[in-house]
């Protein structure tokens, strides 16, 4: 084709991503290698089904990660689908790629002949749409158009504007993929790179391969990536194997099991030919581990070039042409010379590079060996520092070689090592996932033996821990993870095993059921078609079906729970889709279950754009169902400016449960419909002329001027107090009993929706009530049985860590130093604070602070009770960890003595204001310190898309102590201020704006 | 528009104004009167006059912000709301109209019988009588058009007419309150 001058190369229907790349594989060398003048790549993929994936399973976005190596001109979709089904994943390839995006469906879904009979108008009509709506560049028509089709698409599209795409999409994050993305940027913490699947390193899993038990061999990687492996190291360099045809056959193997899969291979060979091997039948971008200089320039160049080609990452060993490094200087300078042949001769992405500076065995009796911990932390410090957009990473187990045989005492080192290194900026690591005791787990004393023998404090360090090692035997560890399932009845057993495809277990199991039944059939009949039953025994007589789902990102439910229950028991059919449910789960769900109405909730902010998501899709699909909006955050502002606009059906926001039924009754009743849907759309109206009348109206002071008026605190006579610890500390597991005394019971009242009223208001005072008392008795009753209950099984547990760090204001901003350097030293990481600017009082930042969270985590989520408890003891919690940083971590205020009734009253010196919240409205802000405090991994808290926490009963906040500091409204900021806060976060303003939506004093320009 | 109207008898009836109260009638706007049907359950709302009273007092601190001069202050002028809003209620019924207010703290009618429905302070309806609810993300507060947050708000409701004599006597007679010192906290105000 190049020798007949083509203008450009397009690579269609791609429903096997690896059958693509050799495609491009093949374009990219005859342009590099073969002199053929470059022309434009063009990259179209092909989705079968609606859901959203090509035929051999990677979702849109994983496919536009896995092409992209080969900057093509345009990457988006054709074929199999009509326009309409196509939609969605045109807009999530738009949102991966930094190239145009190119559509061409088919003429609609094919009839039973086969045929397409969507008109030239209907699908042009629907092209429009895309086009408008600023989703492509490049449309034409697949399967079943005709010319006529192709010019009404063309006269349809001739006006609209296409789509922009100048801003460059993740520019520092590193991007892989297996069937799904994978993305690696700053707020990434640690990723675990699983190391089972290595022959040279696990006898079981070797054995298994000369074995031939491939099946066995699968199911050592399934357990890994279901254990938390987020990348799969495969290696199969071992004397006795043929590397090439043992990689070919396990990644082959791989690709057809989707749970293992999903997550990017590391293909890790010291031979080329079996990374090739690797490479060749690895549909996703993965990881290449690993190339050195050691053959010199010209191999290394080489070989970077035909990776490159793949489109894989690479890992960088620290050797060259005079052997391995092992000092920091030779570490660095290899790195650094390794770095500049690739980004500047190979042409490679430096997101694309990790760089492995050598860990190397410690304890092994020589003395020149005892700084190899110390000058991988040191030079992977300067590596991160002085090449820019590379990643650390290395094989941790290499560190404990020495102690073979004692994993006790290998597990502890591999922590400890990982926890400093981390620190330093290592990204990533090849471990065991699943058996990392975490660091302050470890006992005290061995964890003690290992800083001393990582920082070389102590020549006899080595003897102590083998010494040590020989004393306690050595620990047999339960598979817990199984054990669990394990222990539940027979029938759940079958269901879990069955869906999870676990066929150990199965024969026992369906033994033990069939001595339950009657008849064997009844075994087939009962447990194990019992999530079929499930779906058919709905009763059809009802007075309505109510589609209920907390949307993605968040995690809270107590609410919509309530309005579950509520309707329910207004004898509504309810389907509660549970939390974080995607747009398109509640879609189909209302469509598949004939919905009558769609009820979103949520509690963060960032819930509030997904409603608006949801409110789109719902318009674009056509549906004909009112829809219902409720949650802490909602408001009928919000649903009246943002949300209704978008849904050409009756939008409603709804105050709390006890309206949910009224309102819902109402929409399902004719008449009462009309009059609801006359009055709100009036007064939504009204809502909406006086949303836009206030931001015209309203005066704002410039950014500048604000910074002006700024709180000006007195720090003559305020002496910091210094805390009694400095960096993080941990409470796993924290007594239920002393929190149920600092339970704050108002809001738990709130939730039941039990007011008193005057002068019975508040805790205890509403049981003398004369409506609610009585009812507001009971609950209390059952709530403290329920309690007692639940801290007698410790079913609850409460974890929570709080850290002091050293720290400064910087303008709006808090820097916050190393506890070792203090503030002399770079900061390790920043706090970002926005300053209110609609003119009024000015209150500000400018304390020293810490920062603590912490979590209830439970395991039935089932009861509303119970989530109201949890929630109040994770509040409880907050109210203990601040009074004992007051009095004794922190102690600032050894003297206090308050009641529990007090501290909900705030009379006490000092603040806790928690990002998501008025003071501080960027929810982004708890990615900083959740990755300070190694929060997720500590406590088992993490945080969703939306950055909601996870477990719900949750809180997370900054101690500030100065005596003047308060809580104040941020409130509505101007473009000045959102400017300046992106830039000093490092974020693109549309970013920051859908962050900060609810705060903007204009409307965005990236919005429609 | 008869709010205007009302607006401006207001002013000719006080004389002045008073810079720490605004105690103003009128006529329910009828998205309101529908609402208020499932608060009051016990009298006819649908039919006849309804009036509303907005017991606005401006606070030292600002209502949107958290700290324990925020809630002491809070305390005091929904203590003194109660007091005062009592008062005028047993007024209008001496004058043989009905007459409640919403009770702040727990939302529900002061005097009406216990329902589901409520009326918080902060509840979007406020809208109707010229007020502003501001979203703050995670709560949200009431806004005054002269003194922004820093108010406190209350209303009465009554089937009196807004226009007839001894209401307006009870409204300007609440106007003068604060004025004349009555309340300890007033003096901070400046």
């Amino acid at each position: 084709m190049l020798d007949g001058k083509v203008d450009a190369l397009l690579v269609e229907t791609i429903f096997d991503t690896a059958n693509s790349k050799t495609a491009l594989y093949a374009i990219q060398e005859l342009f590099e290698n073969e002199n053929y003048e470059p022309v434009p790549i063009l990259i179209s993929g092909t989705i079968v089904d609606k859901s959203g994936r090509t035929l051999s399973g990677q979702t849109s976005e994983a496919f536009v990660v896995s092409v992209s190596h080969s900057f093509p001109t345009c990457l988006g979709l054709n074929c199999a689908l009509g326009a309409a089904e196509m939609r969605p994943f045109i807009e999530r390839i738009g949102q991966m790629t930094d190239a145009a995006v190119i559509c061409y469906p088919n003429a609609g879904l094919p009839n039973t002949f086969g045929e397409y009979d969507e008109t030239p108008e209907d699908m042009a009509l629907t092209l429009k749409c895309f086009a408008d709506d600023g989703l492509i560049n490049i449309v034409g028509g697949c399967c079943g158009t005709t010319p006529d089709h192709i010019r009404a698409i063309a006269q349809a599209v001739k006006n609209s504007k296409p789509r922009t795409f100048t801003e460059r999409r993740f520019p520092d994050d590193m991007l892989l993929s297996g069937l799904e993305p994978m993305r690696i940027g700053k707020n990434t913490n640690f990723v675990n790179i699983g190391e089972r699947c290595n022959v040279a390193g696990s006898k079981a899993f070797c054995r298994l391969i000369k074995e031939n038990n491939y099946e066995k061999a699968l199911a050592v990687a399934k357990l890994q990536v279901e254990n938390g492996a987020q990348i799969l190291d495969i290696n199969m360099d071992e004397g006795m194997l043929d590397g090439v045809a043992a990689m070919t056959k396990f990644v082959n193997l791989l690709t057809s099991e989707p749970d293992v899969s999903r997550v990017p291979l590391c293909i890790d060979s010291s031979n080329f030919e079996v990374i090739l091997a690797g490479l060749k039948c690895t549909q996703g971008k993965c990881i290449v581990n690993s190339i050195s200089l050691k053959e010199g320039e010209e191999d290394f160049i080489q070989k970077a070039k035909t990776i490159r080609r793949f489109g894989a990452a690479v890992v960088v060993m620290a050797f060259d042409e005079e052997g391995q490094a092992t000092e920091v200087d030779r570490k660095v300078e290899i790195c650094t010379r390794s770095y500049n042949v690739l980004v500047n001769r190979v042409g490679f992405n430096p997101q694309d590079i990790i760089f492995d500076p050598n860990i190397l065995t410690l304890g092994t009796g020589m003395d020149e060996h005892n700084n190899y911990g110390v000058n991988f932390i040191k030079a992977t410090e300067i590596i991160k520092e002085t090449l820019p957009g590379v990643r650390i990473s290395g094989g941790v187990s290499n560190i404990s070689f020495s102690f073979r045989g004692n994993e006790l005492v290998r597990e502890a080192m591999h922590s400890v090592f990982l926890y400093h290194a981390i620190k330093a900026g290592m990204d990533m690591a090849i471990v065991n996932a699943g058996n990392l005791p975490v660091y302050d787990d470890i006992e005290p004393r061995l964890r003690d033996l290992c800083e001393d023998l990582l920082w070389n404090k102590d020549p006899l360090a080595t003897e102590k821990l083998l010494e040590f090692a020989q004393s306690c035997k050595k620990k047999e560890k339960k598979d817990e993870k199984e054990a669990e399932w394990r222990g539940n009845d027979v029938a759940t057993r079958l269901s879990f095993g069955l869906v999870k495809g676990i066929d150990a277990f199965i024969v026992e199991d369906t033994e033990e059921a069939r001595h339950l039944y009657p008849h064997p059939l009844n075994v087939i009949e009962g447990p194990l078609m019992n999530e079929a039953n499930k779906s058919d025994s709905q009763a059809s007589s009802n007075a309505g079906t109510v589609v209920l789902a907390t949307v993605k990102g968040d995690v809270h439910d107590i609410g919509k729970n309530i309005v579950g229950v509520v309707l329910g028991c207004n004898n509504f059919r309810v389907i509660d889709l549970g939390v974080m449910c995607p747009a398109n789960k509640i879609l189909e769900t209302a469509l598949q279950e004939k919905a009558d109405i769609i009820g979103l909730s949520g509690l963060i902010t960032p819930s509030l754009d997904e409603m608006i998501h949801v409110a789109k899709e719902m318009e674009r699909l056509g549906l004909q169902i009112p829809l219902l909006i409720g949650g802490a955050t909602t408001s009928k502002q919000h649903t009246a400016v943002k949300i209704a606009p978008k849904y050409s059906q009756p939008v409603v926001h709804v105050l709390d449960a006890s309206k949910s039924v009224l309102v819902c009754s109402a929409l399902l009743d004719k008449i009462n419909k009309e009059n609801l849907m006359d009055e709100i759309s009036e007064e939504y109206e009204e809502i909406r002329e006086d949303h836009y009348e206030n931001l015209r109206e309203k005066k704002y002071l410039s950014l500048d001027k604000a910074r002006e008026k700024r709180l000006r605190l007195d720090w003559e006579n305020f002496n910091p107090v210094v805390p009694s610890i400095l960096g993080t500390k941990l409470f796993k597991n924290y007594s239920l009993e002393t929190l149920k005394q600092l339970i704050d019971w108002k809001p738990f009242f709130d939730v039941w929706q039990l007011r008193g009223k005057y002068p019975h208001r508040g805790y205890p005072k509403l049981f003398n009530d004369p409506t609610i008392g009585q009812e507001a008795k009971r609950v209390f009753a059952d709530a403290e049985a329920l309690l007692s209950k639940l801290i007698k099984n410790d079913t609850l547990v409460a974890n929570g860590i709080v850290g002091f760090y050293p720290c400064n204001s910087k303008d709006d901003d808090i820097l916050i130093y190393s506890p070792e350097k203090g503030i002399n030293s770079e900061p390790i990481a920043v706090l970002h604070g926005l300053r209110q600017q609609a003119i009024k009082d000015q209150a500000g930042f400018g304390c020293k602070e810490i920062s603590q969270k912490y979590k209830v985590e439970l395991d039935d989520y089932n009861a509303i009770m119970v989530e109201a408890l949890a929630d109040r003891l994770a509040e409880a919690f907050a109210e203990e960890l601040h009074l004992r940083v007051r009095k004794e971590l922190w102690g600032y205020d050894c003297k206090e003595e308050l009641e529990a009734s007090d501290l909900h009253r705030i009379k006490y010196q000092g603040i806790r204001p928690a990002p998501g919240y008025p003071s501080q409205p960027d929810h982004t802000e708890k990615l900083t310190m959740w990755k300070l405090m190694n929060v997720d991994e500590e406590t088992g808290i993490s945080l969703t898309d939306s950055l909601a926490m996870f477990p719900a009963a949750s809180v997370c906040g900054l101690y500030f102590h100065h005596p003047q500091s308060s809580y104040f409204a941020v409130g509505k900021i101007t473009e000045d201020q959102v400017c300046d806060y992106a830039s000093r976060k490092g974020e693109s303003v549309s970013q920051t704006e859908k962050w900060l939506n609810i705060n903007l004093a204009y409307e965005p320009s990236s919005q429609d | 528009m008869q709010s205007a109207e009302m607006e401006d008898i207001e002013k000719v009836l006080r004389g002045k104004e008073n810079p720490l109260l605004e105690c103003k009638a009128q006529a329910c706007p009828d998205l309101l009167r529908r609402e208020l049907s499932s608060l009051f359950v016990s009298t006819n709302m649908n039919d006849g006059p309804l009036t509303v009273i907005t017991f606005v007092q401006r606070t030292k601190y600002d209502m949107s912000a958290w700290s324990e001069s925020v809630e002491d202050e809070r305390e005091e002028v929904i203590e003194n709301f109660i007091k005062s809003a009592k008062e005028m209620c047993s007024e209008l019924r001496r004058n043989s109209q009905w007459a409640d207010f919403v009770e702040p703290n727990s939302g529900r009618p002061f005097f009406s019988p216990y329902t589901n429905a409520t009326f918080f302070e902060t509840d979007e309806r406020y809208r109707h009588l010229g007020f502003r609810i501001q979203d703050l993300g995670c709560c949200k507060v009431i806004s005054h058009h002269k003194w922004g947050t820093h108010v406190f708000v209350g209303s009465i409701f009554t089937t009196a007419p807004a226009d007839c004599e001894y209401l307006q006597e009870i409204i300007s007679q609440a106007n003068k309150l604060k004025e004349d010192g009555g309340d300890a906290h007033v003096s901070v105000c400046a």
